[in-house]
C-alpha cells in the first residue's frame, strides 16, 4: 500500500472478495470446494454421491458458488459438469493477506512506542 | 499461514506493562500515534462514532470511522469499521463491518503484556451461522488452500 492507487485496488480486492468469503461460509459449500479442488471436472451427480442432499440442492450450491464466480459449468449432454475457478479464491486470500501486513506493521509501530 | 478465511488474528508479547499498552489503546491520542489517525476529541466511549483524519501519507486526506463497540479496562477493547475504506468514490455505508478486538494479558509479573488482535466478519453471513459451519468443518483456509494448489497444478 505505498501508493492510493495501490491502496484503492487493494480494498477494491476486499470489497469484491466479500461474495467469496460469503459463499464459502457454509459447509457443504467448501467440501464441493474441496471435492472439486482435485482439479477435476465433476458432474452435479458426481458431487450428489456420497451426500445426504438431493442433486437439486447440490444444485443450489454449486450456482452459489458460480455466482461468487469459484466455479464454472459446462454441459455434457444432460449432465452439467462443474470445475473450480481459482481466481476468486486467490484473489479473496489475497486481501485478506493485505489487511494482515497491516496489522503487523502497526504493531510493529505500537512496539516501538512502548518498548523505548 | 492456516487462517480461517474470514479472520486475521496476531498475537504479540510486548515488553512493557499492560496498563501502558491500554493507554496506546484507549487513549485517543495515543491509538492515532500507531493506527495512524487523528481524532477530535480525548476520550473513547462504548457507542460512540470516532471520526477523525487518516494521518498516513498516502491516505492523508481520507477520513477515518469507526464506531466504539466494549471498552473493559485493561482488558478489552473493540470496535466496528469498514476496512480500509480507501476508495472515496465508493460507498461502503451498505457494506457490513468487520469488528476489531484488542485484548490484553499480563505476563511476567507485569513486566509484559500480550496483545491479541482479532478482525473478524469478513463476509456477510450471519455470524453465528457461520460459527457452526466451523464447527462442523473446522478447516477453513486450509481446504481453500488446498483446493487453490490442487487446482493450479492440474
Amino acid at each position: 500500500m505505498s501508493t492510493p492507487s495501490a491502496g484503492a485496488a487493494w480494498a477494491l480486492g476486499v470489497r469484491r472478495s466479500a461474495p467469496v468469503f460469503a459463499a464459502l461460509g457454509d459447509e457443504t459449500r467448501l467440501t464441493l470446494v474441496a471435492r472439486l479442488g482435485a482439479g477435476e471436472r465433476l458432474s452435479t451427480t458426481n458431487l450428489t454421491e456420497g451426500t445426504a442432499l438431493t442433486r437439486q440442492a447440490v444444485t443450489k450450491h454449486l450456482t452459489v458458488l458460480q455466482g461468487a464466480g469459484l466455479v464454472r459449468s459446462s454441459r455434457a449432454g444432460r449432465e452439467t459438469h462443474w470445475e473450480l475457478d481459482p481466481k476468486r479464491l486467490v484473489e479473496a486470500r489475497k486481501a485478506l493477506d493485505s489487511i494482515a501486513r497491516h496489522w503487523d506493521a502497526a504493531l510493529d509501530r505500537l512496539r516501538n512506542l512502548v518498548e523505548r | 499461514m492456516n487462517e480461517p478465511h474470514d479472520r486475521i488474528e496476531r498475537e504479540t508479547v510486548l515488553r512493557a506493562p499492560r496498563s501502558r499498552v491500554w493507554k496506546m489503546i484507549v487513549d485517543p491520542a495515543q491509538f492515532g500515534l500507531w493506527l495512524n489517525v487523528r481524532f477530535p476529541f480525548t476520550t473513547f466511549s462504548p457507542g460512540q462514532v470516532a471520526v477523525g483524519e487518516c494521518t498516513a501519507p498516502q491516505f492523508a486526506d481520507l477520513r477515518w470511522e469507526m464506531i466504539v463497540d466494549r471498552i473493559e479496562p485493561e482488558h478489552h477493547f473493540s470496535y466496528f469499521w469498514h476496512p480500509f475504506a480507501v476508495d472515496k468514490s465508493i460507498d461502503y455505508s451498505g457494506e457490513e463491518k468487520t469488528r476489531v478486538t484488542f485484548t490484553l494479558e499480563e505476563l511476567e509479573g507485569g513486566n509484559a503484556t500480550r496483545l491479541t488482535v482479532v478482525e473478524s466478519g469478513f463476509s456477510k453471513v450471519p455470524l453465528g451461522r457461520r460459527a457452526k459451519a466451523y464447527e462442523m468443518n473446522g478447516k477453513g483456509w486450509a481446504i481453500v488452500v488446498g483446493a487453490i494448489e490442487a487446482s493450479v497444478h492440474a
